[in-house]
Formats: C-alpha cells, structure tokens, sequence
C-alpha cells in the first residue's frame, strides 16, 4: 500500500486508458450511457480525494459531505441570487471548501483518531441542520435550484468535463503522493512518532492532506450541484458520506486508482439492478445494501480492497512465473 | 423558566436516551468499539417486541425479557462473527476499523430491514393503558413506566459490573486487558459478552421507542446520532456520565424546542456538541479513562 511508482509501461497504459474514456461516448450514443459513465467518473473522483485521507493520514473523513456540500451551497446560492457563473462557483466553492477545512483541521487535527472522526462528522450534521433551518435562503428540503454548467440538454459535455477533472485530479494527487507531501503523510498514517522524530511538521502536514481532500470535495460538490441541478440539505448527510467511504474502501485504501473500478462495479450493479427495481421484484433499498455487504467483506476479508486483492495476485503471478 | 411539565418532559425523554448512550459507552470504555449501529440495534429491537406483542400476544414486561434475550444473542453474533475476525487482523487501528465496519452493519440492517418489513410505521398503541397526574402534569403510565423500567435497567447493570464475577472481570478487561487475561480472564468471551450487554440494552430502548412513538426501518440514524451526542459530550467510554449527559441533552432539547424557530432544535445539540469537541476533548466529566483512543 501506497508504493506508487509510474513505470513507463503503467504510463502507456494510462494514456490507452484515457483515449478510451475519450471515444467511449463516441461509441455509444446514448444520453442514458452518458448519464452512467458520469455517475461512474465523479463517484471515482469523490472517493479518489476521500483515500487522500482515509488512506495516507489515516483519518476517516466521517464529514466529508460537510465540505461536498459547502462546495455546492456556495455556488448554488451565489448563482441563484448573484448570477455568478457556476464557472466561477467552481472556484469560489472550492476556496469556501478549503477555509472550512482548514479551518476545522486546525481544530480537530490535533485530536487524534476517534475524535477528529466525530468531530467534522458533527461539522456536516451542523450545516446540514442550519441549511434545512435556513429556510428562506436555501430552501430547505424543497432544493435548491441550481443553474446548469452548458446550455442544451445532452450530457456530453457533462462526461468530457468530469473526464478532464477526474483525470486532472488523480495527475495532482500522483504528484503529491510521490513528492515529499506524500512522504510525509504515509510517514505520519504509519507511525507519529517516528514522522515526529525525523522532524515531519506532524499537524502542518496532517492539516494540509485535509484541507486538499476537502478542496476536491468542494469542488466536486459544485459540479455534482449544477450537473443535477438540484441540492438538498442532505448533500451534507452520510447519504454522501457513505457512498464515498464505501467506494474508497471498496476499491482500497491508500491506492487512489481502486476507486474508479469499485465505483465502476458498485454502480454497474445498481444500473443493472434498475429494471427489476420498476417491475417491483426488488426496492430502492436493496441497492444500499450492497454498500453495508461490500463494506463488512472489505472491512473483514479483504483489508486492501480490490487494489490489495490486484497487487497480491499480479505478487503471485510474478512469483510463479519467475 | 421551566415549568413541571418541562420537568416530566425532560426526564421521559432522557431516560429514552439513557439507555442507548449507556451501552453505547459501555462499548467505547471496555472494548474500545465505536458503535454506529447501535440506533439500528433499537430498530431491531423496536420490531421483535412489536411481532412478539401483536402476533402473539404477550404480556409487555415478559415481552421486554424476551426482546432482550434475543438481542443479547444477535450482539453475540454479530461479536463472534465480525467483529472477533476483525479484532485479528487489526491492530493500532482497532477503534477506526470497527467504526467503518459498524457502519457497513448498519446500512445493511437499515435496508434490510427497509426491504422486509417495508416502509411502514410499527407501533403499538400502548403497553399500558390509563394516566397518572404528577406535579399536576398528567401522564401516560407507558411514560411512567418507562422512566422506571430504564432507571431499573442502568441500576441492575451497575449493580452487574460492581458485584459480580463476571462484571468485575468486564471492568478489569476495560482497565488494563493484558492484566486481566493475566488474572485469568477469558478477553474473548469478555469482548462477546460486553457487545452482547450492550445489544441488549440498546434492544430493550427500541422497545421504549416503539412503546411511545413506532418503529421504521431509519430510525436508527436518529437514535445513533442522539446516542453519540451524548457520548460526546460525557467523554467517549464514561458509562456514568452518559447517564447524566442524556437527560443534559434531554434538558437541551426541551429547551432549544420552547424557544427557537422551527428547525433549529436540532441545531443546537450539535453546535453543543462542537463545542465540547473544541474547548474539552474529553467530554464535560473528563474521562479518566486512559488510552482507549489511541489503540
């Protein structure tokens, strides 16, 4: 876990990888493919910047909607009442996402485990209790409208918009994770007191993880807010918390890629569920079993996750063929 | 100013807290668990007791027993089946590892439960039929009931861990648990044991919710959240001060729902909550006890 090194070959790979994503939509053209591969690629994004620190530092963001809904609330509400551009609501939510973050890592941070768990999972519990209260401004549970990103109604520039986000995101995150940040935070996520002994800044660097998982999660809140064009106080409840966890975890803490074939996996199932769901053989609610099950084999079974299960055999493989 | 009927109010209602938060402590001070299953374990609780009552019939006190009976074996179940794999493979992060897992329990039991018994509100009308007058406020005696049966409970359980065997061994493992599997004490069946109590007693408060209110299938996010509330105000594994601390929050939330608009009583626990957090980690009753977090 976390031995992340880009070899020429994985590179070729990425970039085959890549050029798929970019005619996939090309092949099928279909709005309701789209709207899939969307759902797909920005669960992958949410889930990529939730391992930032649920797998390096260790801390389970128990909050994370918090942040996710900052981002979207901000750039709803500055759209619907100032006319901002959601372009623009993309940064400023991003930026609100971050002073939350900062601001609540700077206080929780020094908690350690548990605590800091709690801690921005009650921060999430507030806004979310405040933006339901907040009736005159946000509309509480009747949802806030909020304007879409492109004119028209097909999802195409959706899809190439979450693609360059997502992709742009893991870019960021590869650097950071193999740059000295990176050392740091797997250095702290190991062991405190060994980071602290060769002089690692354990709560500069514990914060700094934080806040740039919560600058992703604010922006993707943005873009999740003027993509669905509707949000709800419980943009800031575990019903966004949950998934994120799930799929982190499902596709394997620590590895920042799993996630993209959990999520792809997870909501294949769903898709795939969806038919029996309208003739009324199954209810919505068996498909959020799926995550409880996924998550109790995953916690008990298979601690790495499916980036765990991948490198052990591929281990296995080289071992045998060698 | 707090008038009689705020009084009542607020004792019915923290002893509706009291035993959730109880066993939900109960966890975090022996065995180091953060529980986030425990409002589903209500649940479950809430919907034996409504099939053990309507279906069958039977007296409420010998259908409390029953319900808690059961409980205590589906804790033991789920111990010896999750969480006991868990505990091998997880070392220093013991405490995190079981927070994600109990929330994976718990999203199975909510729509499981979700998917069987299907949107519908259980309830019974009442246990007991009639009213009392206290203080010149009249009371339902479910309600009386109720305050007695949960003041009853937490003092047996006192009454367990003090003077027994077997509830000195519990604390002892809580303590120090090397020490104790040194004096002899089986940790294993102390784990099972201690996550059995607690199943119970969060089974024996969903029968109390079904009693006065009913039970749904996402009731336990509601319960689980009021339970850690009040957890984290009393410090995480102070068994005596979440006693207290339920009807504290009992005490907020009459008086956060008397004074303020609508929709902000909810706020209120929480920002208390946040508060407590950031000027006292360790609750308002300073917890003494050490190093539970850290494993």
């Amino acid at each position: 876990m976390g031995e992340i090194k880009i070899s020429k070959r994985k590179t070729l790979l990425y970039i085959i990888l890549a050029l798929l994503a970019l005619i996939l939509p090309l092949i099928f053209r279909n709005e309701y493919i789209y709207s899939v591969l969307i759902s797909i690629i920005l669960w992958a994004a949410i889930s990529s910047s939730f391992d930032l620190t649920a797998g390096f530092i260790k801390v389970t963001n128990f909050g994370y909607a918090g942040f996710f809904a900052a981002g979207a609330y901000t750039s709803g509400l500055l759209a619907l009442y100032y006319g901002v551009s959601p372009w623009i609501g993309l940064m400023l939510g991003t930026i609100v996402a971050s002073a939350l973050a900062a601001a609540t890592g700077f206080l929780t941070l020094r908690l350690h485990g548990i605590f800091a768990a709690a801690f921005s999972w009650f921060i999430a519990e507030t806004l979310k209790y405040t933006l339901a209260a907040l009736t005159d401004i946000t509309r509480g549970y009747h949802g806030l409208a909020c304007s879409p990103f492109f004119p028209g109604i097909s999802r195409l520039p959706y899809y190439y918009m979450i693609l360059f986000v997502y992709i742009a995101e893991l870019i960021i995150m590869m650097r950071i994770i193999n740059g000295k940040m990176g050392f740091a935070f797997k250095v702290i996520g190991e062991d405190e007191t060994a980071a602290r002994t060769i002089g690692v800044n354990v709560t500069f660097y514990r914060v700094l993880c934080f806040v740039i998982s919560c600058a992703f999660a604010g922006f993707l809140g943005v873009f999740y807010a003027h993509y669905y064009n509707v949000i709800t106080p419980d943009v800031s409840s575990l019903s966004v918390t949950v998934p994120a966890l799930a799929i982190c975890y499902v596709g394997g803490r620590g590895s920042i890629w799993g996630s993209l074939p959990s999520a792809a996996i997870i909501l294949m199932i769903f898709e795939l569920l969806r038919p029996y769901e309208a003739i009324g053989v199954i209810s919505f609610a068996h498909k959020y079993i799926v995550y409880g099950i996924l998550l109790i084999i995953v916690m008990i079974w298979v601690q790495g996750g499916l980036a765990g299960a991948i490198k052990k055999l591929t281990e296995k493989y080289v071992k045998t063929t060698s | 100013m707090i008038t009689p009927v705020d009084l009542v109010l607020i004792l019915i209602r923290g002893s509706l807290y009291v035993l959730v938060s109880a066993s939900l402590a109960l966890l975090f001070g022996i065995i180091s668990v953060a529980s986030f299953m425990h409002g589903d374990l209500a649940m479950l609780g809430g919907y034996i007791s409504y099939f053990l009552l309507v279906s069958s019939g039977l007296d409420p006190i010998l259908a409390l027993v029953i319900t808690g009976v059961l409980m205590f074996l589906v804790g033991c179940t789920i111990e010896k089946a999750l969480l006991l794999p868990l505990r091998r493979t997880s070392g220093k992060l013991w405490m995190f590892n079981t927070f994600v897992l109990t929330l994976g329990i718990s999203q199975a039991l909510q729509n499981g439960a979700l998917a069987v018994f299907g949107p519908i509100f259980y309830g019974v009308k009442s246990l007991w039929a009639g009213e009392l007058s206290i203080l010149g406020v009249s009371v339902s005696i479910d309600r009386l009931a109720i305050l007695i049966l949960s003041i009853t409970i937490i003092a047996a359980l006192w009454a367990f861990l003090k003077y027994t065997r077997i509830g000195r061994a519990i604390l002892a493992t809580g303590m120090n648990e090397e020490a104790a599997s040194l004096y002899g004490v089986n940790v294993n069946n102390i784990y099972t044991l201690t996550f059995g109590i607690s199943a119970l007693l969060s089974g024996v408060a969903g029968v109390f919710y079904m009693a006065l209110f009913t039970t749904y299938p996402l009731m336990g996010v509601t319960y689980n959240l009021k339970a850690w509330i009040v957890v984290l105000i009393a410090g995480l594994g102070n068994v005596k001060g979440a006693i207290y601390c339920s009807f504290l929050l009992a005490f907020i939330e009459v008086i956060a729902t008397k004074t303020l608009a609508a929709g902000w009583q909810n706020v209120l626990p929480v920002i208390f909550v946040v508060l407590v957090l950031l000027f006292k980690p360790t609750g308002i009753f300073g917890t003494e006890v050490k190093g539970i977090w850290e494993k």
